[in-house]
């Protein structure tokens, strides 16, 4: 490889990680400045270490526990969808019965029905249940993801049909192939629904609001939200407390980062 | 400065031991303790941390009253919790509401009247009544004539303006929205990117300030949103306002944008103005940081004169609440509009003193902040929102109509027309 070619593909991998890596420069920059300076145009863009932005937003609300509790909610919340979706994607695309196209086409149906229509008799069920203010209110309702299911419903229903006929030469039974040589397979599509999922669960804002009450059993998203008024935006103050909220995911994958690409890899190879 | 505060400050407190020690017709002889839970949006700012505060002295001078504050993040999301928690049977004692959602709530009969408190043992006297602004008593009341809210967090729209730029530049406070209009022409420039105005027209599932600055416009221009049944808001009247805006945004003189773009554009010293809430005042001092002259004026007037709309919500009761938590309730509403309180609550929050007798106690305050003599001289001609149960998406149509008219050039007169008639559709036939 020429030296040309090494400092193109250096330069071209520079710019792509700034373009990436500036929106959160920006929130850090925004989060050290007054609020003139963060509203100020030609824009600041160096910090200028208005500390008192963290001191405001940090006394503002119970952070550690909002951290804590989203860490738990999101985790749940994913080892639950990817149980269901290996359960549902395996019985709607690895087995044969009747009426399965049927009952897949219910499941799809129900992306159409907005969240928001269902939020107050939700709200109704959950208050039946007792389950208003908990963490399995944040958890429980969200424990199947029709889009886990659809993606591992088109990854089992791919598999050759060998694999099961040499798993049952062996005397495999159903759930000793899924656990033992279709789950495996599927690491990528598992990664895929569980960094989405995730993602979905840490972000989630109005069903937590709605359904919750106490900081105690309430997420990260609910405490960002107290920054955004009815008559203004503490956007300091709001960028301090995502600074703060979003450091320790990202140490956390930059740390895992290895693990987290060679399980992609990995799974990849077993294809 | 600091002597005036501290003077205030003294006067707010001794205000405070005097109610306590007297009662004030505020302290409820609870013998039983009792909680009540307020569900309401005032988290952000200094709002949280003075609501806070001024429960805190409540609970002090009521020691058998535990007040749980449910606390939402924004109005909309208040609504929406607040209908799940009155459709599951387990609605608050008190919450916060806007005329439209106090409606659906007393026609859903899951709130109560106020008028047996009001003029009951530890009701208001004559003159704490006559002391509250009159269009907030208007307010207070719903279509069928009965007092079903009391005042809280109230606002009136006003004109904040770098009056560092003007001076330079020769410019007069507008006064009139011709003038106004003028003035955002003149200091409209691309090549210095400055331009007069910008707002949120807001959109079909929220309307926001933008949408209420033209129907203060619109009450300028000589119109109405309602009369009688009729949703009347594609009058001459409207039409002529909308255009005047619509031909500010074709110049570029104006500009959309979302989550209070009037803020940023003034403390970023593109716009030398920004129309919006009282209430904002805080928000516009902290955007624009000491970097320029912040004043506040009143509404420009319109060929039908000054017009303006009040803002902000009402309290309310719910009927679910027990008689010992009704009281409490009672007790609490009537504490945060006495003079002290509201006082306290307007200097650090910029919402209005809610009664007249509050401003004695801010003279000092209004020395050196007389932002809120303009807004408060400006309730007299501020039009309380419709109270109709839809009001909220009624408003949406007028969004979408304004949103038309600016992005897509649809001719004001059509797009009102359009928006007024999908509103009729969820009010009734007039």
């Amino acid at each position: 490889m020429t030296w040309r070619r090494i400092l193109s593909r250096a330069l071209a991998a520079l710019v792509v990680a700034a373009l990436f890596a500036f929106p959160f420069y920006w929130v850090v920059a925004t989060s050290l400045n007054s609020e003139s300076q963060a509203l100020a145009y030609p824009p600041v863009f160096l910090p200028h270490f208005v500390w008192a932005n963290y001191v405001r937003a940090w006394v503002g609300a119970p952070w550690i526990r909002y951290f804590l509790n989203t860490i738990l909610i999101a985790s749940a919340t994913t080892s639950l969808v990817l149980l269901t979706s290996i359960l549902a994607g395996y019985a709607f695309g690895g087995m044969r019965w009747p009426g399965r196209r049927l009952l897949f086409g219910v499941v799809l149906s129900i992306l159409l029905i907005p969240v928001t229509v269902l939020i107050v008799p939700d709200y109704i069920l959950l208050h039946d249940l007792h389950w208003l203010n908990t963490y399995q209110a944040q958890i429980v309702p969200w424990g199947a993801s029709v889009f886990g299911i659809f993606l591992l419903r088109q990854f089992f229903a791919a598999l050759p049909i060998e694999y099961w006929e040499a798993a049952q030469l062996d005397g495999a039974g159903r759930f000793w192939f899924l656990w033992r040589v279709a789950v495996p397979m599927a690491v990528p599509v598992l990664i895929t629904i569980a960094v989405y999922i995730f993602l979905g669960s840490w972000n989630s804002f109005l069903w937590p609001f709605i359904m919750t009450q106490t900081p105690n059993v309430q997420p990260v998203e609910v405490g960002l939200a107290t920054f955004l008024g009815t008559n203004g935006t503490d956007w300091t103050g709001l960028s301090a407390a995502v600074v703060f909220t979003t450091l320790p995911v990202m140490l956390l994958f930059l740390v895992a980062q290895r693990q987290f690409v060679s399980g992609i890899s990995g799974g990849g190879l077993k294809e | 400065m600091v002597a005036n505060r501290l003077r205030s400050t003294a006067r707010w407190l001794l205000s405070a031991a005097a109610l306590m020690a007297l009662g004030g017709g505020v302290v409820l002889a609870q013998s039983k303790p009792v909680t009540i839970t307020f569900a309401e949006a005032m988290s952000s700012g200094t709002q949280k941390p003075t609501l806070d505060e001024l429960v805190q002295a409540f609970e002090k001078a009521n020691p058998n009253i535990h007040v749980q504050l449910l606390v939402q993040p924004n109005y909309g999301t208040l609504y929406t919790k607040t209908l799940a928690m009155v459709a599951a049977g387990t609605p608050p004692t008190m919450a916060q509401a806007y005329e439209g959602w106090a409606q659906r709530y007393a026609d859903s009969k899951a709130i109560v009247p106020l008028g047996s408190y009001i003029y009951g043992p530890h009701g208001l006297s004559t003159s704490e009544l006559s002391s509250l602004w009159p269009p907030l008593i208007a307010d207070m009341k719903l279509t069928d004539g009965k007092f079903w809210m009391m005042p809280f967090n109230k606002s009136d729209f006003v004109v904040f303006y770098n009056a560092s730029w003007l001076a330079k530049n020769n410019l007069s406070v507008p006064t009139t929205w011709t003038q106004f209009a003028k003035v955002a022409e003149q200091v409209t420039s691309t090549a210095n990117k400055t331009w007069g105005l910008s707002i949120d027209p807001g959109s079909k599932t929220g309307p926001a300030n933008g949408t209420y600055m033209f129907v203060a416009m619109l009450h300028a221009f000589g119109g109405h949103v309602m009369q009688g049944d009729k949703v009347a808001w594609d009058s001459d009247a409207g039409v002529k306002a909308l255009t005047l805006l619509a031909n500010l945004v074709a110049q570029g003189a104006v500009k959309i944008g979302t989550n209070y773009p009037g803020q940023t554009a003034l403390g970023a010293e593109r716009s030398p103005f920004d129309v919006s809430t009282i209430a904002g005042y805080p928000y516009e001092v902290a955007a624009v940081g000491g970097k320029f002259d912040l004043k506040v004026a009143p509404m420009p007037a319109g060929p039908a004169g000054p017009g303006n709309v009040l803002q902000g919500t009402n309290l309310v009761m719910f009927a679910k609440a027990t008689t010992a938590q009704r009281d409490a309730a009672w007790a609490l509403m009537k504490f945060l509009i006495q003079p002290a309180q509201t006082a306290l609550w307007a200097e650090k929050t910029g919402y209005l003193p809610v009664t007249r007798d509050a401003l004695p106690l801010m003279s000092d305050y209004l020395k050196t902040h007389p932002y809120q003599q303009i807004a408060a001289q400006s309730l007299a001609n501020a039009q309380p929102t419709p109270s109709l149960p839809h009001s909220e998406e009624m408003f949406g149509y007028l969004s979408v109509a304004m949103q038309q008219v600016f992005l897509n050039h649809a001719d004001p007169k059509t797009a009102l027309t359009q928006a007024a008639q999908q509103a009729q559709a969820l009010v009734g036939a007039p």
